[in-house]
């Protein structure tokens, strides 16, 4: 790695380590010099102390001598000093000042005149007048020599020095096991910091860098780089379904193949809860990238085995070539993630490689979702509903709210471009409770001005029935547009049940529980399992509109199918899309109970409608 | 107030003649100072006698006028009281000083510190100069004898000790 960028592992703790032995050797230090510096004050006021009590026994002894003018006595006297180890010198004056006698102790050493010249160091004097029985007669001068406390201190800072020195062994000794454990803890926290846990594989961090570090490569040495972003298709559902645990082994299945599909040289690491990254690199060939990310689909798209569920795990490639595509890292990954968008929006599975017009479509995508957030605000989005009859009176039943998006500047969106918008950035929640609210609403208002009561159906997105409140809207809207339960139909698709079979059942026991209907939309496009339509409580299937334009020259058999299945569970059904009279004609003989389409009415804004409706009741009353 | 400043007066002076004429012939102040000085090493058999300290010499004593001089100073508080050897005013002698070839007085009874100055006959302390130097000889029997006790700080500084 970069030594710029990683330090290496175990650097922090032998700094630490360092730090700490400097730290207790400045702590000692400094409780040395305290020691000595109290060691010195006292030896030097030991010797005070000693040179004042023979400077006493001086001065008691001397006394006689200066009374009788004895010097031999006196000399002799002090000569008597001699042994001490300290006395340098010993001279009496007497009581005019004029020296009586003296003695120098030529035993003591001379002083080194290093330590001597030192202050610290010099001779210590002591005086004392001389007296006797109250009569003053001189005085005594002792010096003493200091090359004691000199020595003293000298041993007393070695003993001082010795005891540290075993402090500080004894304590690196102790703290060296310390360090160990700190070090193993601290690469295992690196381990951590750049490794995912589940897969083993380096995480997004460790990615990031190692891209930034590739990069930064490339671009002294002029080589390419390929980068694929991999998303796995259906990862929710299995987590969703057979648990945590099962998507776990799959991440950890998916990895190992990754790891079996690339190239020895390219570097794998797991980005997000279920996107990888691949950093081709080196690449010399563009056209290498897709035949890598092409073998990883085909790779993935075997099927395995988690937690007892076969399970393909499909997923859908992005790809992006530095410096062709992207000349920063970030535009690289956006630039990927672009691709990846592509990838999906051709219906996963596949690789996309980046190309230019990705970025306008990712603009357009992003000034959608701004301006879908305004115009919602601002109460821009239209509904306009699409009539329903009943094959056998050819009358109007029911109507099915569809949402149209007039933009200002650019005409009619397709709700084919802005619902998959919405649904990604979680806006289709609050457009469709507003849907759900004017349907109501205007389904109301019909009522009120015409007297007749339309079934409203209103298409649900699978993000809304993930959405734990909307049981709960639906329930206040009821309530405060004031229309009837039974007016009301929810239209489900096939594939957002199968998201979540779960919650999606609960939703519609509840929704059924208010009264609402519910109704299979695009029934037979999906993974249509007749098990689950038994255990489904809802009302309706519509034949999708791909089988109804067939009729009635071929796919009878389907929709004849689908109409048989669907009054074998007592479900009435509706044929979207119908155009021709034949269409509608075989389907009433088949049997079908509604149809809607072109044939019998387009799309209608509520006043067209209401005029419609008034129109058809006026030749029944 | 007044004798303090005689008494330190005096002390001044004793200091100084004791060091100009250390070396002379003439030392009478010298031998003076001396016998004022062995008082101070004596103890007395009557310790506590408060009264003045009496110092017996004849008038015709070469030392008479330099003991007189010493006049008033204290001795463990006791004056210094100089009286005449032959008439004494006191009822008793604490120090007779004598003459070399004086006779001891026979009056002198216990209690006296008897110094002679010079070698002649019996006394405790006996003053004689050595080598122009003042020095003394110590009799202890002597002193023993009168019931006197010498400091051993005088005894090292006698030149004999009996």
């Amino acid at each position: 790695m970069n030594p710029t960028t990683a330090r290496r592992p175990g650097e922090l703790s032998r700094m630490l380590g360092m730090g700490q032995l400097l730290a207790a050797a400045a702590a000692l230090g400094v409780a040395c010099c305290i020691l000595l510096a109290y060691q010195f004050v006292a030896l030097r006021r030991n010797l005070t102390d000693d040179l004042t009590v023979q400077a006493a026994i001086i001065a008691d002894n001397v006394a006689a001598t200066l009374m009788f003018h004895d010097q031999d006595a006196a000399h002799e006297m002090l000569r008597s000093f001699r042994h001490s180890s300290f006395l340098a010198a010993a001279t009496v004056y007497d009581r005019q000042d004029v020296e009586f006698a003296a003695y120098r102790n030529g035993a003591v050493d001379e002083m080194p005149s290093l330590l001597r010249d030192w202050t610290l160091f010099t001779p210590l004097s002591v005086a004392r007048p001389i007296r006797y029985r109250g009569m003053a007669l001189g005085r005594v001068v002792l010096t003493a020599d200091t090359v004691g406390i000199r020595n003293g201190l000298l041993r007393y800072g070695a003993l001082l020095a010795l005891a540290s020195l075993g402090a500080l062994v004894t304590t690196s000794m102790l703290t060296r096991r310390t360090k160990a454990r700190m070090r193993r803890a601290e690469s295992q926290l690196k381990h951590l910091a750049y490794t995912d846990t589940v897969t083993d594989l380096p995480n997004r961090r460790c990615t990031y860098e190692a891209l930034e570090l590739e990069i930064a490569m490339r671009t002294e040495d002029g080589g390419r780089i390929g980068l694929l972003l991999i998303d796995l298709d259906n990862f929710k559902v299995v987590n969703d379904t057979a648990g945590h645990a099962a998507g776990d082994r799959l991440l950890q299945q998916v990895a190992s193949r990754l790891r079996a599909t690339a190239r020895a040289s390219d570097r794998i690491g797991r980005i997000g809860g279920d996107e990888f990254a691949v950093i081709v690199a080196p690449l010399d060939d563009p056209a290498e990238l897709e035949r890598v990310g092409q073998r990883i689909v085909a790779a993935l798209r075997q099927p395995l085995q988690v937690e007892g569920i076969e399970v393909m795990p499909t997923a859908s490639i992005g790809a992006c070539v530095f410096p062709d595509d992207a000349h920063t890292m970030s535009e690289l990954l956006s630039n990927a993630d672009a691709a990846l968008y592509r990838a999906k929006g051709k219906g996963r599975d596949n690789v996309a490689l980046f190309e230019r017009d990705m970025i306008l479509a990712t603009q357009r995508r992003a000034r959608l979702e701004r301006d879908l957030r305004r115009h919602l605000e601002a109460g821009l989005l239209e509904l306009c509903y699409q009539p329903q009859y009943a094959c056998g009176s050819r009358k109007m039943v029911g109507v099915e709210a569809l949402l149209r998006w007039p933009h200002p500047d650019q005409g009619y969106i397709s709700p084919a471009e802005f619902i998959p918008i919405a649904e990604e950035s979680g806006l289709i929640v609050e457009v469709g409770k507003w849907v759900l609210d004017r349907a109501c609403r205007d389904a109301v208002a019909l009522y009120r001005q015409t007297g007749m009561w339309l079934s409203m159906a209103v298409n649900v997105s699978a993000r809304q029935l993930r959405d734990k409140d909307f049981i709960g809207v639906v329930e206040s809207t009821l309530a405060h547009t004031g229309l009837p339960a039974d007016r009301l139909e929810l239209e489900l698709t096939e594939s957002m049940l199968m998201e979540d079979l779960d919650g999606a059942v609960e939703f519609m026991h509840n929704v059924r529980a208010l009264g609402v209907r519910l109704s299979i939309d695009d029934f037979g496009t999906g993974y249509s399992s007749l098990a689950y339509l038994q255990t489904f409580p809802i009302n309706h299937l519509k034949i999708d509109r791909s089988f109804v334009r067939l009729l009635p020259t071929s796919g009878t058999t389907i929709a004849g199918a689908v109409i048989a299945l669907a009054h074998g569970f007592k479900l009435t059904v509706v044929a979207e899309g119908v155009e021709e009279p034949e269409q509608f004609e075989w389907l009433r003989q088949a049997g079908c109970d509604y149809v809607q389409g072109y044939l019998l009415a387009r799309p209608l804004p509520l006043a067209a409608l209401r005029a419609r409706v008034l129109e058809e009741c006026v030749p029944a009353a | 107030m007044i004798r303090a400043l005689s008494f330190l007066a005096i002390v001044a002076g004793l200091g100084l003649a004791a060091g100009a004429c250390r070396a002379q012939v003439e030392g009478k102040d010298l031998k003076a100072a001396y016998i004022f000085n062995f008082a101070m090493f004596t103890t007395w058999p009557d310790a506590a006698g408060k009264g003045p300290l009496f110092v017996c010499a004849s008038p015709d004593n070469p030392l008479w006028s330099a003991l007189s001089a010493l006049n008033g100073k204290p001795i463990n508080g006791r004056p210094w009281t100089v009286t005449e050897l032959a008439h004494p005013t006191a009822a008793h002698c604490d120090i007779a000083v004598l003459a070399r070839s004086m006779e001891r007085p026979a009056l002198l009874s216990a209690g006296v510190l008897v110094v002679r100055d010079g070698a002649g006959g019996k006394a405790a302390i006996t003053l004689v100069e050595d080598d122009e130097h003042i020095r003394f000889d110590i009799d202890t029997q002597e002193a023993a004898k009168s019931g006197l006790r010498f400091s051993s700080h005088l005894l090292r500084l006698a030149r004999n000790v009996l």
